[in-house]
């Protein structure tokens, strides 16, 4: 395999594929490797060796019950003897396993008279400080928004027919995310990391964004985990289909159509996390730059095209080109795809 | 080439979503179980690593109760050990030295079961589900199929040719992508020894594929 001058080991470089080095590892590469020919051979011959990986991913289901049963065993293993051995473990009962509640501790009357007390001052304070914090993350997220929406016309303008990054019909790069990532491969992403509003906390901020190259040679475990996060919490148009054709739309359209917006997509099923400005409004970025802070209650009521759903009312790409829809990171334009 | 499609209603979040937006980190949840000892603090760490630690040790032991029992050992273990998790520390890497450390004591108790059941195993897998199945919008024919199970199970013929920690390094860095920061956690080795380990790991396997690959009578076209 041949070397060049910039002394970067192929340990390093299988590491970067993998996407198993440290964030900023994984950014110096994906510059060096913009500017040298030569490194990014070196990277795509290094891919061919995780190929059979690739080939050989199995899924597997846990049952459905073995959480639960995990606590129930975990419950009895506490409950035994206190000298209950467990291959090497001692059980011991004086580490308690779960404790119904620590208030049993306080007395009733003093705590009922501390949390009224509590919920007085809250009640005076919470409403300001919200509307503090709501403003100032609204705020952000509207310039990130701008930033990313400077990028994606930069992105447009750098292709022929000026089009927005192009989602595939089917396969790995099929969903609304593949943006961040072949905005990261025009060397165009403003950000270095994932895309989140700032209304909405997540652990996963520090995880960098891949390059096709490096997207393609992960697992399948992992392609689908990125598949949920690379996009961040945003949401961006998921094309057209037009005389039975997909496309992603051009920024030349003389229709406004809205390219990107905070996703709208409950987060967890039991949970409503979907708006999350306030929990009722979003911000979206329009073709002509607008950038529009919407009350999605009355999203039907301000728009005659829903920018969240197509006209069949799905999340999926349009019908024709005055038809968009915006969709959250893992959205595939097409769910699922059926071939005549 | 122009493809005719066809738009279906979308159901509700997809298999296998694990949102981590608006939840308590791990190390937040373990924080407040530690003061509180409140059980769905508990529960939520046990539901967050069900499917990702199952596999990890379905893939690794090879067999359903295995996994499963060997899953319930780690958090077992993980309960009795929850005091001694230092501040500042990360979970996963942490979680997942206890499961590799139980499911090699697993394995080196069942050595002589396991060296059967394994290799039945990996060609006859309990899971018919391949990645072709899995990603949305794949249109593979049967033909296709047929032949991308058949080469990923001589693939995983030729992973159980590896010894059991060049393996068990395969599943951290491929199957798990783990950071190599993690994995060096983990396994109480250095970073750069990991990088190594990783990628001779790796060049290995090909060399067995490729020569499993030759071996194979030519298909007819």
């Amino acid at each position: 395999m041949s070397r060049n001058n910039n002394n970067i080991s192929d340990e390093t470089l299988l590491g970067y594929l993998l996407m198993a080095l440290s964030h900023d590892e994984q950014e110096q590469i994906d510059r060096l490797a913009a500017l040298d020919p030569l490194l990014n051979q070196r990277i795509q011959d290094l891919r061919g060796l995780l190929d059979p990986l690739k080939l050989s991913e199995e899924h597997f289901e846990p049952r459905a019950d073995l959480s639960s049963s995990t606590m129930q065993f975990i419950q009895d293993a506490v409950s035994e003897d206190n000298s209950t051995e467990h291959g090497s473990e001692v059980v011991s009962m004086s580490q308690p396993l779960f404790e119904s509640s620590r208030t049993t501790k306080l007395a009733w009357l003093d705590s009922l008279v501390t949390l009224a007390a509590g919920v007085v001052i809250l009640s005076f304070l919470l409403p300001s400080i919200r509307v503090a914090q709501d403003s100032a993350r609204r705020v952000t997220c509207v310039s990130n928004i701008q930033k990313i929406g400077q990028a994606l016309t930069e992105f447009a303008y750098g292709d022929r027919e000026h089009r927005l990054p192009q989602i595939d019909v089917s396969g790995p790069l099929s969903f609304a995310g593949v943006y961040a990532i072949r905005l990261k491969d025009a060397g165009l992403l403003p950000f270095s990391r994932r895309l989140w509003c700032p209304a909405v906390e997540c652990v996963d901020i520090d995880q960098p964004i891949p390059t096709v190259s490096v997207f393609l040679a992960a697992s399948p475990t992992t392609q689908n985990n990125l598949r949920y996060t690379v996009g961040g919490n945003y949401a961006f148009t998921l094309g057209n289909v037009v005389d039975g054709i997909y496309v992603t739309p051009s920024m030349d359209s003389d229709n406004v159509f809205p390219v990107m917006g905070d996703s709208l997509w409950p987060i967890e099923s039991d949970k409503d996390l979907g708006w999350i400005h306030g929990r009722n409004a979003a911000n979206i970025l329009f073709s002509d730059g607008r950038i529009q802070y919407v009350r999605v209650d009355r999203i039907d009521a301000q728009f005659v095209d829903n920018p969240y759903l197509n006209r069949a009312r799905q999340q999926a790409a349009g019908f024709g080109l005055n038809d968009s829809c915006l969709g959250p990171s893992f959205r595939s334009p097409f769910v699922p795809v059926k071939f005549e | 080439m122009n493809q005719k499609t066809e738009f279906e209603p979308i159901g509700t979040v997809l298999p296998g979503f694990e949102s981590r937006v608006s939840e308590p980190t791990d190390e937040e949840l373990v924080a407040s179980y530690l003061e509180t000892r409140c059980a769905s603090d508990f529960e939520k760490l046990v539901k967050r690593y069900e499917r990702e630690l199952y596999t990890f040790l379905r893939r690794f032991l090879g067999d359903v109760q295995q996994a499963e029992d060997v899953f319930q050992a780690t958090f077992l273990s993980v309960h009795l050990r929850i005091d001694q998790f230092e501040k500042g520390r990360r979970f996963r890497p942490w979680l997942y030295a206890i499961a590799s450390n139980k499911g090699i004591d697993f394995m080196r108790r069942n050595r002589r079961h396991q060296a059967t059941s394994l290799d039945a195993k990996s060609i006859y897998s309990d899971s018919d589900d391949s990645i072709g199945q899995n990603l949305e919008g794949s249109e593979a024919t049967p033909d296709e199929k047929a032949m991308f199970n058949e080469t990923g199970a001589r693939v995983r013929v030729a992973l159980r040719e590896l010894s059991e920690p060049t393996q068990h390094l395969i599943q951290l860095a491929f199957y798990q992508g783990m950071k190599y920061s993690d994995i060096a956690e983990i396994l109480q080795i250095p970073l750069g020894t990991v990088k190594s380990r990783v990628f001779t790991a790796i060049r290995k396997l090909n060399q067995i594929w490729m020569r499993m690959d030759d071996s194979q009578p030519a298909r007819g076209t």
